[in-house]
C-alpha cells in the first residue's frame, strides 16, 4: 500500500517536473552555444533565464521565458497534452545613444504596437541604448523532453533558429 | 628584461602591485584597458607565473609591446591621427570604461547565477535530468534525478551568494554557501523512519558547519536524502570572459555525491 502511495507520487512529481527538465535542456543547450546562464527567476510553472552572449558579434544577451499552461495534473496532461509558452527575446545593446534615437525609439514602438509575437511573429521594443526583439511560440513539452537525443538535438536546433531569426532583425540597430 | 612565457591574451593570471595594493588576477586584454585608464601606470609592477619576482611594468617591454602602448598625456596622438580623431577616440574610451565599470558590477552580482547554470549543464551531462528549480535571483535550489538509472538517484544542489557586491568580492573572492545533497529510493520502509529520526536530530542544528552531514527522510516518495553544507569560490569556476571550469566543478559535484551515496547506502541500505 505504501510502496503504491509512493509510485503515485513519484509519476505526480515526474508529470509536473517536464518543464523544470526543458528548462534544464534549454540551460545546456545554450552553454553549448557558448551562452552562459546570468540570471534565473523561477518559480512553479514559470521559468526565466538570461543568457550572456559573448562570443556574438550583435547581440548582448538572450532571454527565455518558459510558462506551463497546462499539463500539470494527469487530467489536463491526458486531454490536452503539456502546453506552454516559450517567449525568445534578444536584446542588442549599444554603447551610444542620443536623441535621435528617443525618435527612432517611438517609430519602432508605434510601428509594433499592433503585433502579436505569438505564432512566430517578432515584435522590436527600442529602449535607449537596447534594442529587444521577441517571439513567443506555443510548444508540446513532451515533443522535447520525453524522445532522448532527438528532443534534445530538435529543442537545440529550434533555440539556434529563433536566435538567427532575431538576430536578423536585430543587426540594423547594431551600432 | 627578458619575460618568460608571456600569457594569452585571455588568460587570467596577471597581477599588478600599484599604490593602492594587489589586484588581479587579470587577463593581458584587462591589464590593457587599466593601464589605459590610468588604474595601472608604467612605475607599477606586475608579475605572473614563471617570473621570480614582480617587475617595473615600464621594464617588461615584450608585455607592454603585447598589451599595446598606453594612450598617456605625454603619448596623445597616433601617427597621422587628426586632432578630431583623438579626441574622439578618447572620448570613446570613457564611454567604454564606464561601461566596464558597470558590466564588472553585473558580472559580480550574475556569478552566482553563472554557477548555477553551469551545475545543471555540468549535472545533465552526468546524464540527470533536473526537475526541480526555485530561485529568487539569490537563493537558488536545483533538484535533479537520473532517470536512466534503475535506483533513480537524486542530487540536491542550493546555493546562496554571500559575496554579490563588487568590492566585498574583490577583497574576499566570491564566495557562495552551498548545500548538496544526494538522495536514493528505499525500499525499506523502516529504513525510511529512521531517516526520519535522523532527520529530527537533524533539525537541532541550528547552523550547520562545512561538513555536517544532515539527514532528511520523506516517506510519501520513499526517498532518504544526506546532505552536507559547504562553501565555495566561485572564482574557480567562473572565469571574468564567461568561460567555466567544467573539469573542476563537475569533479567537486561527483566526489561530494560519491561520499554522500556511500554515506547513505551504508547507513539506510
Amino acid at each position: 500500500m505504501l510502496s503504491l502511495l509512493q509510485n503515485f507520487n513519484n509519476a505526480s512529481e515526474a508529470r509536473e517536473s517536464k518543464d523544470e527538465r526543458l528548462v534544464g535542456e534549454i540551460v545546456r543547450a545554450m552553454a553549448r552555444q557558448g551562452c552562459p546562464a546570468v540570471r534565473f527567476l523561477a518559480s512553479d510553472d514559470r521559468q526565466v533565464v538570461r543568457f550572456r552572449t559573448p562570443r556574438d558579434p550583435v547581440l548582448y544577451q538572450v532571454y527565455v521565458t518558459l510558462d506551463r499552461r497546462t499539463g500539470g495534473s494527469a487530467l489536463t496532461e491526458m486531454l490536452v497534452g503539456s502546453k506552454a509558452t516559450l517567449k525568445v527575446s534578444a536584446e542588442v545593446k549599444n554603447r551610444l545613444s542620443d536623441p535621435d534615437d528617443l525618435i527612432k525609439m517611438y517609430r519602432t514602438d508605434f510601428a509594433n504596437i499592433l503585433k502579436l509575437p505569438v505564432a512566430g511573429g517578432i515584435k522590436l521594443n527600442h529602449q535607449l541604448n537596447s534594442v529587444f526583439a521577441t517571439t513567443t511560440m506555443i510548444i508540446e513539452i513532451n515533443d522535447y523532453v520525453s524522445t532522448g537525443e532527438a528532443g534534445t538535438e530538435r529543442l537545440v536546433n529550434q533555440l539556434v533558429q529563433t536566435v538567427d531569426k532575431l538576430r536578423e532583425k536585430l543587426v540594423s540597430y547594431k551600432k | 628584461m627578458a619575460l618568460p612565457r608571456l600569457p594569452g591574451p585571455d588568460e587570467v593570471c596577471l597581477h599588478a602591485h600599484t599604490a593602492a595594493g594587489r589586484s588581479g588576477p587579470f587577463s593581458r586584454r584587462d591589464l590593457a584597458s587599466r593601464v589605459g585608464s590610468g588604474g595601472v601606470s608604467l612605475s607599477d609592477h606586475v608579475w605572473f607565473e614563471g617570473l621570480s619576482d614582480w617587475v617595473l611594468l615600464s621594464g617588461a617591454q615584450e608585455l607592454l609591446t603585447e598589451i599595446g602602448e598606453p594612450q598617456t598625456s605625454a603619448n596623445p596622438a597616433r601617427e597621422g591621427e587628426s586632432d578630431d580623431e583623438f579626441q574622439e577616440r578618447v572620448f570613446s574610451s570613457l564611454v567604454k570604461e564606464s561601461w566596464n565599470y558597470l558590466n564588472e558590477h553585473a558580472f559580480a552580482e550574475s556569478v552566482d547565477e553563472m554557477l548555477v547554470g553551469a551545475v545543471i549543464t555540468s549535472t545533465l551531462d552526468g546524464g540527470y535530468s533536473l526537475i526541480d528549480l526555485t530561485s529568487d535571483g539569490a537563493h537558488h535550489h536545483l533538484r535533479f534525478e537520473h532517470l536512466g538509472d534503475k535506483e533513480r538517484p537524486r542530487v540536491l544542489f542550493r546555493l546562496t551568494h554571500l559575496t554579490p557586491s563588487l568590492a566585498v568580492a574583490k577583497v574576499l573572492g566570491q564566495r557562495a554557501s552551498v548545500i548538496i545533497g544526494y538522495g536514493e529510493r528505499v525500499a525499506n520502509a523502516g529504513a525510511v523512519v529512521t531517516a526520519m529520526k535522523a532527520e529530527w536530530k537533524s533539525g537541532f542544528i541550528q547552523n550547520a558547519e562545512p561538513g555536517t552531514v544532515t539527514v532528511d527522510g520523506d516517506l510519501g516518495t520513499g526517498y532518504v536524502y544526506c546532505q552536507v553544507d559547504l562553501y565555495w569560490k566561485l572564482d574557480d569556476y567562473i572565469k571574468p570572459d564567461f568561460s567555466v571550469d567544467y573539469a573542476l566543478l563537475t569533479t567537486h559535484i561527483r566526489a561530494t555525491t560519491h561520499s554522500l551515496r556511500k554515506y547513505l547506502r551504508g547507513r539506510f541500505k
